[in-house]
């Protein structure tokens, strides 16, 4: 049976970041106060439901192009506050679903925040659809939706591929504001050229502990600071350590066959 | 005012790419190619699988990125084709991909004289993703059992002798998607078995760090890389021949980049608003 | 009294792990007599069980109260994310931890067969996804909604595309049309050609043409000077515009393809701005977005996450 394990270094770093994530989550459940720097992208969020709202036109809340996934879950996290702010000043949320289990949590979500306000009424499950799970399908059922429903604010979370700037384009194209998200590196550029404002990286993992300000979220955030800085370490010390004549050159050699895959 | 002049100016921009694209379907430019290290090393990977072994053609793409995919598909199984390696079409991403895959070597079979079962079979697409992939790589055979047309694949003669990813000398990884690290995790990690990586160019950035650690072999960079192993083939075929319209598109661009900049700065030099300030 | 109190929960945690990891084992050492690969009526039968045993599973589940349900949930992740932690983070072979015959990693057999379960869970969605655009458009259709041709449309395209796809798999010489007219001979291979071919692929590859379009007037629209690194990111921006196609690579063709001036040539520069600076980029926020996975995979398995869908935490 050969499936892949991982060796004594890649457990004890792995190990050793999640310990440190939950102590800080510990500590700011302790009363620990954590700061959090200004992200102007979430920031704007509620500008643009009240912007739509003034306008008198629907948003949109794409999820992204991947199906149940870390990215995906966190993207819901965002949408679930975008839709609490929606139902609050009754406004629509449109959120075209890319995957049929997707789908289902969405319009659980949207129909709760929609309940928790106070307007259940309000709540149109026809503005929950599934359209594809292919890309190009999906990319032209949004750009469909936002041109036909003329929207005013576009929210663009999660992991998206090429479609990115087609939907970012027609977003531009009616004029809404746009606020995007996602850790998908290649597409980062589409969307700060098309959006007015864009969450890069691990901002958007962020997202979630930003907008609620829940204790555990912000430990979370600070632990994962901590653990990237771990990270920075190894690299520093495999790359001072990394040419041949050197005597500590054995540690770079070490670092790389047991953080190789395989190793 | 302002939304009428951006309705004019983006149709004024698509009519002016569609004519520098297009005047390339009339006029006939020939386009030369410097190979970069990445695409050589993919070429140098693909003659140097043993004869014993396999390649896999890997074909997780779809028909919307065949401009770039369809066209590395068929410089690398013209490559495979020509030279007489063995290869198996393969996808589990996109369930078009391998009927795309099939289309292109069927076309390009006869030129060199090769038949399907015996220098070439196609498995087809298999669903489960990571779990298929990781069982796979355990025991072919046992996994894929039947190819595109619902045969067993231990009946072909390519198939004998092929059991694991041991027996495979090459995946060439085609895919407009970061399907690559699942055959850097569940193959390439446990087995050790080479990959080359073929991607859309907007992916391409995405594919540097696993080259420069080793974990592929090669790379070809969308259009332009499919152009580069044309020219390694020595042979003239489409990427090539589209190369033109691509140098024409981004001479295009960059050319609306410097216009858009002077009237930028023109506007705030007269002291108006440049319109909404884009932020992260 | 807080330390206590997470000492206390983390203590639970790792003996409601062991009873799992230890049921799971077990489990499959039980049931492995029972299942065994079916073929013909009794794959059938075995499949029409299965169905009947979740179905009274569900309902079963869904009569309980909220908090109980609850609990279900967050004990089935806990243990579903056990089985891979400890299949990955124990070694395939080790006398310490694995007191079996031969000391395996007594989770790696398993690792098939829970990912193919996975599967199959997710394969009941499809029918979700064609309940949920039926609905849609159906709606539309009775409602004759403005744009209600669309949702025509996508019925014909959805029938058809299932019936020949279907038809193309397991009888593609069957003959549709024979001498009407004409026409010769249609078989459905011949009509799933047609439509996958002439309509499904050339709609795909034109929807990502359009992105060039969209790219230019993006780059018309967007890309302004406004700052030092601005004007950085356009001059690498030229460079790897550039250095991808002939008319770039001719434009410092005269310098030496070996050498220190070799360097200077544009293909060189854009290959060196791709593979060293952008990578060093992607690399480090890979890591970021990496270990931000780590963190939201441990706030779920564990149960920490707070917000809508997750509710409170026990």
């Amino acid at each position: 049976m050969s499936t892949q394990h991982a060796n004594a270094l890649q457990a004890a770093i792995v190990a050793i970041i999640g310990v440190v994530i939950l102590y800080m989550i510990l500590s700011a459940r302790g009363g620990r106060q954590l700061f959090i720097r200004r992200i102007p992208g979430l920031a704007a969020i509620d500008e643009a439901v009240g912007r739509a709202t003034e306008m008198g036109r629907p948003l949109l809340f794409s999820t992204g192009l991947v199906g149940v996934d870390i990215d995906t879950l966190q993207a819901l996290a965002i949408a679930q506050y975008v839709s609490r702010l929606a139902a609050r000043y009754g406004n629509r949320l449109i959120v075209p679903a890319v995957d049929p289990v997707i789908f289902a949590i969405a319009e659980q979500l949207v129909r709760e925040a929609y309940t928790a306000e106070g307007k259940p009424e309000a709540f149109r499950s026809d503005d929950i659809r599934f359209l594809s799970s292919e890309q190009f399908p999906y990319a032209a059922g949004v750009m469909g939706i936002i041109n036909r429903e003329r929207v005013a604010s576009t929210f663009f979370f999660g992991y998206f591929y090429a479609e990115a700037l087609l939907l970012s384009e027609t977003g531009q194209e009616v004029g809404a504001i746009q606020i995007a998200g996602t850790p998908a590196t290649t597409q980062i550029p589409f969307f700060l050229a098309s959006c007015d404002y864009t969450i890069i990286g691990d901002e958007f993992y962020a997202a979630s502990a930003y907008l609620t300000r829940e204790p555990t979220l912000l430990g979370s955030l600070v632990g994962q600071d901590i653990g990237k800085a771990l990270l920075m370490l190894l690299v520093i010390i495999g790359t001072a350590t990394a040419a041949p004549h050197l005597p500590l050159h054995v540690v770079s050699q070490w670092l790389a066959r047991m953080l190789h895959p395989g190793g | 005012m302002e939304q009428s002049s951006q309705f004019w100016s983006r149709r004024i921009i698509w009519l002016l790419l569609a004519i520098a694209t297009g005047i390339f379907i009339v006029v006939k430019v020939k386009a030369v190619m410097y190979v970069s290290r990445p695409a050589l090393s993919l070429y140098e990977a693909v003659e140097r699988v043993p004869a014993d072994k396999i390649i896999v053609v890997s074909c997780n793409w779809e028909p919307g990125t065949r401009g770039e995919n369809g066209l590395q598909t068929e410089a690398l199984i013209r490559h495979c084709l020509r030279n007489g390696k063995h290869f198996a079409i393969f996808g589990w991403a996109y369930p078009a991909g391998p009927q795309l895959g099939q289309q292109i070597a069927e076309r390009l079979q006869g030129r060199y004289h090769r038949r399907y079962g015996t220098d070439w079979v196609n498995w087809g697409y298999k669903t489960g993703q990571n779990n298929m992939v990781r069982a796979w790589a355990q025991n072919i055979p046992g996994t894929i059992k039947e190819d595109i047309l619902h045969k067993p694949i231990t009946s072909y003669p390519v198939m004998r002798g092929i059991r694991s990813a041991r027996d495979v000398g090459l995946i060439l990884e085609i895919t407009p998607s970061d399907t690559l690290v699942t055959y850097v995790r569940f193959v390439y990690g446990i087995y050790g078995t080479p990959i080359g990586y073929a991607c859309t160019g907007v992916m391409a950035p995405e594919g540097f760090p696993y080259l420069d650690a080793g974990q592929i072999v090669g790379l070809l960079k969308g259009l332009a890389g499919a152009a580069e192993y044309e020219q390694l083939l020595h042979y003239r075929g489409e990427a090539l021949k589209r190369m033109p319209a691509q140098s024409s598109a981004h001479l295009l661009i960059i050319a609306l980049i410097v216009v858009g900049n002077v009237l930028y700065f023109r506007a705030r030099r007269r002291g108006e608003a440049p319109g909404r300030r884009l932020s992260t | 009294m807080q330390a206590r109190k997470w000492a206390i929960v983390a203590a639970i945690y790792a003996v409601s792990g062991l009873l799992g990891a230890v049921a799971l084992w077990g489990l499959t050492h039980l049931l492995s007599p029972v299942f065994r690969p079916a073929t013909g009526v009794a794959f059938g039968l075995a499949i029409a069980a299965s169905v009947v045993l979740w179905i009274g599973l569900i309902a079963v589940i869904h009569r309980l109260p909220a908090a109980v349900k609850k609990r279900i949930v967050v004990t089935a992740t806990f243990v579903a994310g056990l089985f891979y932690v400890l299949e990955y983070y124990l070694p395939a072979k080790s006398a310490v931890f694995f007191w079996r015959a031969h000391h395996t990693n007594p989770f790696s057999p398993m690792i098939f067969t829970v990912g193919d379960a996975v599967s199959v869970i997710f394969g009941f969605t499809f029918f979700l996804a064609a309940f949920s655009l039926s609905l849609v458009h159906g709606k539309s259709i009775a409602a004759r909604r403005p744009g209600y041709h669309n949702s025509i449309a996508f019925f014909v395209a959805f029938i058809m595309m299932a019936v020949f796809g279907l038809w193309e798999t397991y009888s593609p010489d069957t003959t549709l049309i024979h001498h009407i007219g004409w026409i010769r001979r249609v078989t459905a291979h011949q009509v799933y050609d047609h439509l996958f071919n002439s309509m499904y692929v050339p709609l795909t590859a034109t929807l990502f043409s359009v992105l060039s379009f969209y790219m230019a007037t993006a780059a018309f629209r967007a890309f302004r000077i406004r700052s030092a690194e601005a004007a950085f990111m356009m001059v690498a921006a030229f460079f790897c515009m550039m250095g991808q196609v002939p008319l770039g690579m001719w434009l410092t063709h005269n310098l030496p393809l070996h050498g220190p001036l070799s360097h200077l040539r544009m293909e060189a520069m854009a290959n060196w701005t791709l593979g060293v600076i952008s990578m060093a980029g992607l690399r480090a926020v890979t890591f970021g977005v990496l270990v931000g996975g780590l963190a939201i995979s441990l706030r779920i398995w564990l149960n920490l996450e707070r917000g809508a869908f997750f509710e409170q935490e026990l």
